[in-house]
């Protein structure tokens, strides 16, 4: 069972994380976890100006980094195989784009997933990529 | 009355695109630096780019008087414009050992710059109004006190919007092409016509500029790893 789980860093997000976790077992081939964060891109011509894509990279992965990493620190505690990737772009594109690359069987995230007040805000991206997505996505309360 | 309100949205919206670009470049810099320097010299580079702008706001308009001026301000807000859409990143050159020099000046540099393209967005849109300039360039504090990740989320949920915010930028070139004294254009049908061709072009060319870099997947983390992550 191959599951992408979407992270942001929130706490949140983190429940698709525990949820794996607590049905882990239920998975008779064993569970495998890859667990993706989405960072926005910056298009603007007039920030690249002056920010060289090297260390906008730089940027994305640190921040990537950064919400992977409470979420990849539950994985291995609990023994669960994990890979991590950090992608840029729309945010639920990026995460279906993820999910097909690496054959993912299931996408499991929180329902409020990313960012609890822009979810409010502007719309789920659950909503989205349930719409978008063929892969079943699971949404965690 | 409905001038007033409509020259006021145009301002707020230049305002969050332009004056959000400034702080996500002023936060981008600081990025690299120690944290106890990183506070200071974001709050140093914030007050640079609101001290531009109230700087540079006693000189708009005086200087939007002088002909010609306005001609070479409107292509330079019209470039402005086709460039929030996307453009090439710069390749970093020969990479600065001393960051917090190298951080400073492309803070300075970014706030000078960012602050002429609001200041003369703000002056186009306001037209004559000194009031509007003025509350213009005070809306524009918070957005660059707090507005670093606004565009970008604002980017991710409505695309359409940056559209809408690339072409009134457009537009407002257009307008502050065409009433340049020293054209002596009064001509009804060119002060639409002149906008609404430039506010189309800039759209045009920046989504033209834009298109070809979307839809590539790279997988940050992988270049990380190989780093020694």
């Amino acid at each position: 069972m191959k599951m992408l789980i979407p992270v942001d860093g929130s706490n949140a997000a983190l429940g698709a994380v525990d949820h794996a976790v607590r049905t882990a077992g239920l998975y008779a081939g064993g569970l495998e976890v890859h667990l993706l964060n989405v960072q926005l891109p910056v298009l603007s011509g007039n920030v690249k100006t002056f920010i060289s894509q090297e260390k906008l990279d730089e940027y994305y992965h640190d921040e990537g980094m950064n919400a992977l990493k409470p979420a990849k620190a539950r994985l291995d505690v609990a023994g669960i195989p994990c890979h991590v990737h950090i992608g840029v772009g729309n945010i639920a594109e990026t995460i279906l784009h993820y999910a097909r690359a690496n054959q993912c069987d299931l996408i499991c995230m929180a329902r409020s997933g990313l960012g609890t007040l822009s979810g409010i805000l502007l719309g789920s991206v659950a909503a989205r990529l349930v719409h978008l997505s063929e892969i079943p996505v699971l949404l965690v309360r | 009355m409905t001038e007033f309100w409509a020259g006021l949205l145009q301002i707020v919206a230049i305002d969050v695109l332009l004056g959000g670009d400034n702080a996500v470049v002023i936060a981008l810099a600081c990025r690299d630096l120690p944290e106890e320097q990183r506070k200071k010299a974001m709050r140093l580079g914030v007050i640079g780019a609101i001290g531009a702008r109230i700087a540079l706001l006693f000189f708009a308009f005086s200087l939007l008087k002088v002909p010609y001026l306005k001609l070479v301000a409107a292509l330079f807000l019209f470039w402005i414009g086709v460039n929030l859409l996307g453009g090439e990143a710069h390749k970093a050159g020969i990479r600065s050992q001393d960051s917090l020099f190298s951080a400073i000046r492309t803070i300075i540099l970014a706030d000078t710059v960012m602050s002429v393209d609001n200041i003369i967005g703000v002056a186009g849109a306001a037209r004559d109004n000194f009031f509007l300039i003025v509350l213009g360039i005070s809306i524009s504090v918070p957005v660059v006190l707090w507005g670093s990740g606004l565009v970008l989320k604002m980017m991710d949920r409505f695309p359409a919007l940056i559209l809408l915010g690339a072409g009134l930028i457009g537009w407002i070139a257009g307008e502050m092409f065409v009433s340049d004294k020293s054209l002596g254009a009064h001509d009804a049908f060119l002060s639409w016509a002149v906008p609404a061709a430039s506010a189309l072009l800039t759209v045009l060319i920046g989504k033209w500029r834009a298109s070809g870099r979307a839809g590539e997947f790279r997988d940050l983390a992988e270049s990380g790893d190989r780093k020694g992550e």
